[in-house]
C-alpha cells in the first residue's frame, strides 16, 4: 500500500486536473444548456389563455386585433402568419366609458389572429384541437356587405363550419375525460355594418344557420373520403349537430359544446364595443 | 416612377408604407394570396415579378424577422434600379427596426422611415439619370419648376432678364435636372462665375437686403415672376420651335458639363462647384422657397461644407446627416454577410473555429440553432429523394424542395429539434398547403344551387389521356348522383374510339339497374361515331335542359396532352358545351409526365377557361407512392376533387389532404 500511495498520488493529480477541466466545462455548459431549454421552451409553449380570431380573408381580423391594440385604424395586407397578441383588458374599454375598476386587476390575455385564406386555415383549427392551449372564446369575423354574393357566402359558411365542426371534436374528447366541460363562446362578428350594403346581422344570421344546414345535408351525403376507415376514430366522417336533422341552430348547438353570439359593428366607424364587451364577458367567465 | 412601397409583416400589418399614387389594396392582397400562400408564379416571371392589372410587383423577404419588401410601379416603366431599391431599403429597415420588429411579434411598430426612404430614392434615381440620359422625373419636375418659379435674388434681375429666354429654352429638355434653383446657375453664360469667395459676400449681402425688405413684398414679388413665368412659358414653346433659338440650346450645353445638382435637405436643387467647394446652396435655397426661408436663414451666414456634407468623387455633393447614416448602415450591413460568409468558408483562427463548431454541435442536440442554407442542405436532400421514391415528379419535388429550404433558412430549432425533424415539419405542412383547395369542392350542393337559382342542367365533362378511366370515373360519379336521387343524362361524346359508345351504354344500363330502388334516373345522349363531339355535347345539354335532368356528364375522347391537333379541338368543345366543370382524369400510375400532362390539359380551353379539378383514378394499384396527386396539383393549383380507389362503382373518394400528406411522409 504504501509502494503504491505516491504512484495514486501522481496519478491523482493527473486525474485531478482532467477531473477539473471536466467539471469546468460542466459547470460552464450546464447553465448555459439548461438557459436555451429553459428560454425556448417557454417560448414553445403558447400562452395559455388565447381568445381566438378566425374568420374568411378581407374580413378585418388584423384590424381588429391592432385596432384593440393601438386604438387606431392600421392599414393591413392579407396574412399569411398568425400573431398572437398579449393585451391587458383595458385595451377593451373603449376611450369614453371610465369604469374599469373590476376590469384594471384582470389577468392579461392574448388575442391570437391567424390567416384567413383557405390554405391556412389549419392554424385557427389546432389552435382549437390542440389540447394544451386553453381557448377562452373565438371572434369569427365575417364581411357583411360580401356575404351577399355567394362564393363568398360559400366560403364563409364553409370555414364556420369547419370551426364549429373542430370545437364540436374537442368538446367530445373533454366531455369524455372531464365531467365539466364547458361550452366555448363563439361571436360571430360581423364586420363593415357602415357599408350601405352591409346585411343586417339578424338577416346574417338566419342565412348562416340554413347554409349551415345545407352545408350539413351534402357533407352527410357526400363521398367518403380517402382515408376514412383506416385510422379508426380519429378521421371518422363526424357532422355538425345531431344526426337526426339537419338543421342547424345556434341553440341546438349548445349540447356540442359551442355557445354562439351573434353582433355587428365596424372596425372602420369603430363600433367595436360589443365584441369587447363580449370579451371581456368571456374574460370573466 | 414608383407607385407605392410597402413594409408588410407576414402576420399582415402595414408597418410602414409610402405611396405616390392611389394603388387598390387588392393588388398587394393578391400578389401575397397568389405567389406567397399558393405559389403560383406567372409565366415568365420565375418567381422575380407579379403583374397585377397595370401594374408590375417586385418584392424581397426578410425571412428571420418576417417582414415582406413590396415595390409597386407602372407596368409601363423600364424601373431597373427596383431590385436596388428593394434591396437597400430592406437592409436599412432592417437594421434599423430589427429588435422592435422582434420585441412586437408581429404587430404595429412605429417606424419614421420616410427621410431614409427619400434619401435611397433620390440616390438611385440620381444614379439612374446619370446613367439613362436624363430622363425627368415627376419629383425633380416639380422642384424645378417650383425653384425657378421663385427666384428673388435681387442680385440677378439684368442677368436674368438678359437670360430669361435662353433659361427657358434650356427648360424643357431637363426639367430640375440642369435648371438648378440657385442664381449661380445663371451666370456662367454671361461669364461672371464668382470662383473666389466673394461670391458668398456677394450673396451674403444680397441675402441682407432680401432680409431688409418687408416680408409683405416678397409674396407679391414672387407673384410677379410667377406672372413673368407663365409669359415666357408661353414663349418658350413657341421658341423651341424656332429656328434661330438653336444656337442658345447648343450654348447651354458645355455649361452643364460643369455644374453639379445638389439636393439640399428640403429637397431643392443646388448647385456645387467643383474647384473651389463652395456652398451655394445657402444662398441658392434662400431666393428660391418663401416657406422654408425662416429655417435656412442661418445657414446662409454660416457656410461651411464639411459640417454637413462632403462632395464625393463624382462630384455628388451629399448630406451628411441622412445619407452617410444610410450609406454606414448599409456598409455595416454588408460587411456583417461578407463575414459571415467568411466564417462559412473557413473559420479565421483555429480557437474561434473550435469554439464555434463546438457551440453548432451543440445547439445541433439542444437546438436554438438559426439555420443556413448549408445546414438544410443534408436534410432536404434526403427529403427529396423520399419524395421522388413516392412518385412525385422530379419538377416538382425540386421546387417544393427549394421553397421548403428558403422558408426554413433563417429560422431557429426550437429545444431538442434537430434539422431533420424541422425539415419534415415544414415539409409537410409545405404539402398540405399545396393539397389544401382553395374554392370548395362540394360537388351536390353546387348542383342543388344551379338547380335552384337558374333552373338549367349542371353540365360536367371530363378529359384525360388515353385509357387513363375516363368512362369508369364517369361512371362511378354518375353511380354517386344516382344515389341522391338525381336525373342525370350521359352524353357519349367519344365519337372516335370504336366500342366507346356500347362501353357507355353498358354502364348506362348498370346504372339504371342499380339505382331503380333509389330513385335517380339516367339517361344516355348517343349520336354514333364519327360525328364533331362538341356538337353532340352542345345538344346533349340542350335536350337535358328540355327534359329537366340535373346533371348532364359528358365523356370525351382520350388523347395525348402533347398532340397538338387533338388537344385544339377541346377548346371549341368547352366553348360549345359550357360545362360547369371540366374535370381531368389522371393516372396514379404515371411519374414524370404527369406535370406535363396536366399543364397542357389546364390550357387547352382557351385564355378563360380552366380545369376545375383532378380525378387521380387507379389510387389502389399504387399503395402509397400517392406522389401524382401532389405533382398535378403543384403543376396548375387546381384541387384534386375525387380519387378513383376499386373497380367498383361505390369506389369513388374525396381527397383527404390529412391521409395524403401522411402517407407521402410516411
Amino acid at each position: 500500500m504504501a509502494s503504491l500511495s505516491p504512484q495514486w498520488e501522481f496519478l491523482g493529480i493527473q486525474f485531478s486536473l482532467t477531473i477539473l477541466l471536466i467539471s469546468l466545462l460542466v459547470v460552464v455548459l450546464i447553465p448555459i444548456v439548461l438557459s436555451r431549454v429553459l428560454v425556448a421552451s417557454t417560448s414553445k409553449t403558447g400562452p395559455s389563455s388565447v381568445v381566438l380570431l378566425a374568420g374568411p380573408r378581407e374580413a378585418g381580423k388584423t384590424s381588429f386585433l391592432l385596432y384593440l391594440q393601438e386604438k387606431t385604424l392600421v392599414a393591413t395586407q392579407t396574412s399569411t402568419t398568425p400573431s398572437t397578441v398579449k393585451l391587458s383588458p383595458t385595451a377593451l374599454e373603449s376611450s369614453k366609458s371610465e369604469d374599469g375598476d373590476s376590469s384594471a386587476f384582470g389577468k392579461p390575455f392574448h388575442l391570437k389572429d391567424t390567416p384567413g385564406h383557405p390554405k391556412l386555415r389549419s392554424f385557427a383549427l389546432t389552435t382549437i384541437t390542440d389540447p394544451t392551449a386553453s381557448c377562452l372564446g373565438i371572434v369569427y369575423m365575417l364581411d357583411s356587405a360580401a356575404i351577399i354574393a355567394q362564393p363568398r357566402l360559400t366560403d364563409t359558411v364553409e370555414y364556420l363550419y369547419e370551426l364549429l365542426l373542430a370545437v364540436q371534436k374537442r368538446y367530445t374528447v373533454l366531455s369524455e375525460t372531464t365531467t365539466t366541460a364547458e361550452p366555448i363562446p363563439l361571436l360571430i362578428a360581423c364586420n363593415k355594418n357602415d357599408l350601405f350594403t352591409a346585411l343586417p346581422s339578424a338577416k346574417i344570421s338566419s342565412q348562416l344557420q340554413s347554409e349551415l344546414g345545407r352545408m350539413k345535408e351534402t357533407k352527410r351525403k357526400g363521398l367518403l373520403n380517402a382515408g376514412a376507415g383506416e385510422n379508426d376514430d380519429e378521421d371518422l366522417e363526424q357532422v355538425l349537430g345531431d344526426d337526426r336533422s339537419d338543421q342547424i341552430t345556434w341553440e341546438g348547438l349548445r349540447e356540442f359544446g359551442v355557445d354562439v353570439s351573434l353582433q355587428s359593428g365596424s372596425i372602420k366607424s369603430g363600433s367595436v364595443g360589443g365584441w369587447t364587451s363580449w370579451v371581456s364577458e368571456c374574460l370573466e367567465a | 416612377m414608383l407607385d407605392l412601397f410597402e413594409v408588410i409583416t407576414t402576420s399582415g400589418v402595414v408597418l410602414w408604407s409610402k405611396s405616390y399614387a392611389p394603388v387598390k389594396t387588392s393588388v398587394i392582397n393578391s400578389l401575397i394570396s397568389d405567389v406567397f400562400i399558393e405559389e403560383r408564379t406567372q409565366p415568365g416571371s420565375e418567381g422575380k415579378w407579379f403583374k397585377k392589372d397595370s401594374y408590375t410587383l417586385k418584392w424581397t423577404h426578410a425571412a428571420d424577422v418576417g417582414l415582406i419588401f413590396v415595390a409597386v410601379y407602372q407596368s409601363l416603366l423600364q424601373l431597373t434600379w427596383i431590385d436596388e431599391l428593394l434591396d437597400k431599403v430592406k437592409k436599412l429597415f432592417v437594421t434599423l427596426y430589427e429588435h422592435e420588429i422582434k420585441n412586437s411579434k408581429g404587430t404595429k411598430i412605429q417606424c419614421p422611415f420616410d427621410q431614409y426612404f427619400d434619401s435611397i430614392i433620390r440616390s438611385l434615381e440620381r444614379k439612374a439619370v446619370g446613367t439613362v440620359a436624363s430622363r425627368p422625373t415627376l419629383e425633380n419636375t416639380n422642384l424645378g419648376a417650383g425653384g425657378k418659379v421663385l427666384k428673388t435674388d435681387p442680385l440677378n434681375t439684368e442677368a436674368k432678364d438678359a437670360n430669361r429666354e435662353e433659361d427657358w429654352l434650356e427648360a424643357p429638355p431637363m426639367p430640375g435636372v440642369n435648371t438648378n434653383a440657385s442664381p449661380k446657375s445663371r451666370v456662367p453664360v454671361t461669364d461672371k462665375l464668382p470662383t473666389d469667395p466673394t461670391g458668398i459676400e456677394i450673396t451674403s449681402a444680397s441675402l441682407a437686403q432680401t432680409l431688409l425688405q418687408p416680408p409683405g413684398r416678397r409674396p407679391g414679388r414672387a407673384r410677379r415672376s410667377r406672372k413673368s413665368t407663365g409669359h415666357s412659358g408661353g414663349s418658350s414653346a413657341h421658341a423651341s420651335s424656332g429656328e434661330e433659338r438653336s444656337p442658345a440650346r447648343v450654348n447651354s450645353k458645355p455649361r452643364r458639363g460643369k455644374e453639379m445638382r445638389v439636393w439640399a435637405e428640403d429637397g431643392i436643387a443646388g448647385v456645387a462647384g467643383e474647384e473651389q467647394k463652395l456652398d451655394y446652396s445657402g444662398a441658392g435655397g434662400i431666393s428660391t422657397d418663401e416657406e422654408h426661408e425662416e429655417s435656412m436663414r442661418p445657414r446662409a451666414e454660416a457656410i461651411d461644407q464639411s459640417t454637413w456634407g462632403t462632395t464625393t468623387s463624382q462630384g455628388d455633393f451629399l448630406l451628411k446627416d441622412l445619407d452617410y447614416e444610410i450609406d454606414d448602415i448599409l456598409k455595416k450591413a454588408n460587411a456583417k454577410e461578407t463575414k459571415e460568409e467568411a466564417n462559412k468558408t473557413g473559420p479565421s483562427g483555429l480557437a474561434s473555429g473550435l469554439a464555434a463548431g463546438a457551440m453548432g454541435y451543440f445547439r445541433n442536440f439542444v437546438g436554438g440553432k438559426t439555420l443556413t442554407k448549408e445546414d438544410t442542405e443534408k436534410a432536404i436532400a434526403g427529403i427529396m429523394t423520399h419524395l421522388l421514391e413516392k412518385n412525385v415528379a422530379r419538377e416538382a419535388a425540386v421546387q417544393i424542395c427549394e421553397s421548403v429550404q428558403t422558408s426554413l433558412t433563417g429560422q431557429k430549432t426550437g429545444s431538442f429539434q434537430s434539422t431533420e425533424s424541422l425539415v419534415r415539419i415544414a415539409m409537410e405542412d409545405a404539402l398540405r398547403k399545396i393539397l389544401t383547395p382553395t374554392t370548395s369542392l362540394d360537388l351536390l350542393r353546387e348542383i342543388g344551387q344551379v338547380g335552384e337559382s337558374e333552373s338549367r342542367p349542371y353540365v360536367i365533362s371530363i378529359v384525360g389521356v388515353n385509357g387513363v378511366g375516363k368512362s369508369t370515373n364517369l361512371s362511378k360519379i354518375c353511380f354517386f348522383l344516382l344515389q341522391n336521387k338525381l336525373k342525370v343524362l350521359i352524353a357519349a361524346c367519344d365519337t372516335f374510339r370504336s366500342g366507346a359508345v356500347e362501353q357507355l351504354r353498358v354502364h348506362a344500363r348498370n346504372l339504371k339497374e342499380l339505382s331503380e330502388r333509389e330513385g335517380g334516373v339516367v339517361e344516355l345522349y348517343e349520336k354514333g361515331y364519327g360525328k364533331d363531339a362538341a356538337n353532340i355535347a352542345k345538344d346533349a345539354v340542350a335536350y337535358a335542359a328540355g327534359q329537366q335532368f340535373d346533371v348532364v356528364l359528358i365523356d370525351t375522347a382520350g388523347r395525348r396532352h402533347n398532340d397538338q391537333r387533338l388537344m385544339s379541338s377541346l377548346e371549341k368543345f368547352a366553348k360549345f358545351a359550357n360545362p360547369d366543370k371540366i374535370l381531368m382524369v389522371g393516372e396514379a400510375l404515371v411519374g414524370s409526365d404527369s406535370v406535363q400532362q396536366a399543364r397542357n390539359f389546364n390550357a387547352a380551353f382557351g385564355r378563360d377557361r380552366k380545369l376545375d379539378g383532378f380525378i387521380i383514378s387507379k389510387c389502389d394499384t399504387v399503395g402509397d407512392m400517392v406522389g401524382t396527386l401532389i405533382s398535378m396539383v403543384f403543376a396548375t393549383g387546381i384541387p384534386v376533387v375525387f380519387l378513383g380507389v376499386g373497380q367498383n362503382y361505390t369506389d369513388l373518394r374525396t381527397l383527404n389532404v390529412k391521409w395524403a400528406v401522411g402517407l407521402l411522409m410516411s
